[in-house]
């Protein structure tokens, strides 16, 4: 039995005309709900399978073993949403910024939903921040609770000096110079919100997990973790900066 | 279910939290209010196992055509989320809707392996169900199994509500429409959908049914139905045509990689051969094929609502497929322009050649596998494997030249009659497979030759020609595998063999009664999961469980049953008859071979149950 979508008249990629030069496009795509589990390595084993049944004309190297040219901007940790993921494709036929979107959100779940695809005019080098909001819920949360977390991570506060695993092993690093910039607000009953710009980039990179340890280990926040169902938090990612403030694109 | 929020809590603290996360691209989703039946389709091991499965797939499909029925996956959670969720008191749930599977009308298991059993109550335990069907109410879900492992289904007998003999693609539907039926006309009782199912669905096997009796000496008296209207051996079921047979298009698609991520096709059930050790090659029969262009068009599709990169044939001897080269040329045509792998695993010595071998060069593997099982040509006659040393000297020498230069030979140690002669020409017959790479003028003469030999203990299976054979002792199997060992003489040859003590647990299981069943519930009581994992698998605390619950584990993995002894699963017809299974036994004996069945019909008895069949000479 054939599928119904076997059988829709999608355009085969090999219908579509051969341009002169492989062109780029950057995809812009969430990440959400279950999909924050799922690591940055499955996340490229995933779209390698989306590019092949959206059956968009990638561009493949010429060689022995010939793949093709898949670049993700800057990887989202595993328990982290993001809401402007991006990705650039090269293809080699012709194919409209617009077809690729419909082709690409007809294999797609809603956790995975593409946004917005358009020819990029900067490389994923040029990120230097990452915006994030992290909601974090706990009947000891106040607004007692708020200030101390606005005094923890102000500009001028002393060093948070933290453990952060890297390669060559454990390090200890100040994450204050990592955060460009931090808001807090209780947002209703035992909830805050915050909003951090933090360093996202080749230059370096801040786990937003370090901002939830910081705040359990130095306020004793969130202490509670035999409790999830009253006592939880989420972190989502919304966009990038460019070193100078600017919004990425 | 749980909310969103605390799901994170949950998983954040547990390795590898994609294993439960769901929501993949493919999966089904229903609206729970409008199904009549809900069906927990439980795999006993982890998800990426489980996902890999083609079982699971195509019943997942088989259940979810049907407008009232809605069919979820549930999969073992790994030792650190057990942890998680025993401390949080949250009870196993089904991928799709997070749903507790003891809310579910139905709970299936699929019995891969034996020792996956512990697993299975594990995953009861977990889910707050009721080990023993008896103590299960009216309001809990009718436990279902079924699977390879179902032939003998005495082990697990007591846990069971019903089994499921044989193919499920229709019988199992058929299942789940009955109790609809009987809940709606309001005649539904968990008793008399039992008797029912197991009176008017062919295939239904109902353990609480059946009486059974023991002689003074332990082994079976008889299996006495408790209804006269129910038939007193429960006849395997089979898909008659294969190629009308339902085959899901759309695969549910992991994010986590998973032990076979691809596309799987099946080009036919049962095999020609007749290997006296193999279950598979017995209960998977009659041997019926699906045609070259059915299968195309099933991996064309499978291959457009996935993107998969590789595709793999399955079959118990891909290479007897009577179109195999009208097969592969038709699959070639899109795989190669869409840079899809062909692999074709269960490659036979005998039946490969060069132009199988052209086809699948695209395969980067440098290494290839083949199953000679024993040294000897005496004993290979004895298990009936019908393999010369020619046949495998020339099919490693078409890998060789096709630029290969890894050979792996698998083994097993323990057949009846075998001496240690026949352990001895283990490694010497891998020696003169190294040596016939340097006589190869083709050879890739940038590398040397590497050729393992991996030799598994004869486990007695039922249903086979030796399903009377004793196991050796673990003394014996652990001798023979440190004999086996001091014969590999050239570091070309590397050597690998299973872990005796599983295997002996695995014969056990594999030819157990129904008594067994108070064993794996003291398993369970005493914490026992993931047996099949060599990490979690303790040998003395199973020997502790035997002692402590009177059971002798020699009586069924070292005793050579009696030939007129009535056997635990003499209550199921897998098709092959005990006659024809006597007279394989008594050919062993002598050494002589059996004709494969497209030579020769050996009567196996497995025409009985009817089918589409390509190869029987005598199609009666």
């Amino acid at each position: 039995m054939l599928s119904e979508k076997g059988l829709m008249s999608r355009i085969s990629k090999f219908d579509r005309p051969l341009l002169d030069q492989p062109v780029t496009y950057r995809v812009v795509f969430c990440k959400r709900g279950n999909l924050q589990y799922f690591s940055h390595l499955d996340l490229q084993r995933t779209w390698q399978r989306v590019l092949v049944r959206a059956s968009i004309p990638m561009w493949y190297t010429q060689g022995f073993n010939p793949h093709s040219k898949i670049i993700f901007g800057i990887p989202l940790p595993v328990g982290v949403e993001g809401l402007g993921e991006m990705v650039d494709l090269r293809v080699d036929r012709e194919i409209s910024a617009e077809e690729m979107k419909q082709q690409l959100n007809a294999e797609l779940t809603e956790e995975m939903t593409v946004s917005e695809v358009y020819i990029p005019t900067a490389p994923f080098s040029d990120i230097v921040w990452g915006q994030y909001e992290l909601t974090l819920h706990s009947p000891a949360l106040t607004e007692e609770a708020v200030t101390a977390v606005r005094g923890l991570f102000s500009a001028g506060a002393p060093p948070i000096v933290m453990t952060k695993r890297t390669k060559s092993g454990d390090k200890q690093v100040d994450i204050l110079p990592m955060i460009r910039s931090l808001s807090a607000e209780l947002a209703g009953d035992g909830t805050m919100a915050i909003h951090a710009v933090l360093a996202a980039g080749n230059a370096g990179s801040l786990n937003p997990e370090y901002l939830v340890t910081a705040m359990r280990e130095r306020l004793g926040l969130l202490s509670d973790q035999s409790d999830p169902e009253n006592c939880w938090y989420t972190i989502l990612r919304t966009g990038f900066l460019t070193e100078d403030g600017q919004a990425f694109r | 279910m749980m909310n969103q929020n605390e799901k994170r809590m949950i998983l954040t603290s547990v390795q590898k939290p994609g294993r439960y996360a769901g929501g993949e691209y493919g999966q089904i989703i229903k609206d729970k209010a409008s199904v009549k039946a809900r069906f927990a389709f439980c795999f006993p091991d982890t998800y990426e196992i489980g996902m890999s499965n083609l079982g699971i797939r195509i019943l997942y499909h088989c259940l979810n055509q049907h407008e009232n029925i809605w069919c979820e996956r549930v999969y073992d959670p790994w030792v650190d989320m057990q942890e998680v969720m025993r401390a949080h008191h949250l009870p196993l749930t089904a991928m799709e809707s997070g749903d507790p599977i003891r809310d579910f009308d139905f709970v299936g298991f699929t019995l891969q392996y034996e020792m996956s059993y512990t697993n299975v109550l594990n995953m009861l335990d977990l889910g707050g169900i009721p080990l023993r069907a008896a103590d299960r109410g009216e309001n809990h879900p009718l436990v279902i199994g079924g699977g390879p492992c179902a032939y003998n289904p005495e082990p697990v007998a007591d846990f069971f509500d019903l089994f499921n003999i044989g193919e499920g693609e229709e019988m199992l539907p058929a299942i789940v429409e009955l109790y609809i039926r009987m809940k709606q006309d309001g005649s539904y009782t968990r008793a008399a959908f039992l008797h029912e199912a197991a009176r008017s669905i062919p295939g239904v096997y109902v353990p609480s049914l059946f009486t059974v009796t023991y002689h003074p000496d332990g082994t079976v008296k008889a299996y006495t139905p408790v209804y006269d209207d129910i038939p007193p051996v429960v006849t395997k079921q089979i898909i008659k045509d294969l190629d009308t047979a339902p085959f899901p298009s759309q695969v549910v698609m992991p994010y986590i990689e998973t032990v076979q991520d691809r596309i799987t096709v099946e080009v036919g059930r049962g095999c020609i051969r007749g290997c006296r050790f193999c279950q598979a090659g017995m209960t998977y029969r009659p041997v019926r094929e699906k045609t070259p262009d059915v299968i195309n068009c099933q991996a064309r599709a499978v291959f457009d609502t996935s993107g998969y990169e590789e595709l793999s044939l399955s079959s118990l001897s891909i290479s007897d497929y009577t179109r195999i080269d009208e097969l592969t040329d038709k699959l070639l045509s899109w795989t190669d322009p869409h840079m899809v792998n062909l692999s074709l695993p269960s490659l036979r010595a005998d039946s490969f050649t060069k132009e199988l071998m052209d086809k699948v060069a695209s395969i980067r593997a440098s290494s290839i596998t083949f199953a000679p099982e024993a040294g000897t040509q005496r004993l290979r006659d004895v298990i009936n494997k019908n393999l010369y040393e020619e046949d495998l000297m020339r099919a490693v020498n078409v890998a060789y030249d096709a630029g290969k230069n890894q050979v792996k030979l698998y083994f097993m140690q323990g057949h009846p009659t075998e001496t240690d002669e026949d352990l001895a020409a283990i490694p010497e017959l891998a020696h003169r497979v190294v040596s016939e790479f340097y006589k190869n003028p083709n050879r890739p003469r940038s590398r040397q030759p590497q050729v393992t030999i991996s030799v598994s203990p004869f486990i007695p299976k039922p249903f086979t020609a030796f399903q009377w054979e004793p196991q050796d002792s673990l003394e014996e199997m652990l001798r023979k595998q440190a004999y086996v060992g001091s014969c590999v003489r050239d570091r070309k040859v590397k050597y690998n063999h299973h872990d005796a003590r599983t295997c002996r647990i695995e014969a056990v299981l594999a030819r157990g009664d129904r008594r067994l069943s108070a064993v794996l519930e003291e398993c369970c009581r005493r914490g026992f999961r993931f047996d099949a994992w060599s990490e979690y698998f303790d040998y003395d605390k199973w020997m502790e469980v035997f002692s402590a619950t009177g059971i002798d584990p020699s009586f069924y993995a070292n005793r050579a049953y009696g030939l007129d002894e009535v056997l635990p699963w003499d209550v199921i017809d897998c098709g092959v008859t005990k006659s024809f299974l006597k007279r394989e036994r008594a050919r062993a004996y002598e050494g002589t071979t059996t004709p494969n069945c497209r030579e020769q019909c050996s009567g196996c008895g497995a025409n009985r149950l009817g089918g589409v069949r390509t190869c029987c000479p005598k199609k009666a």
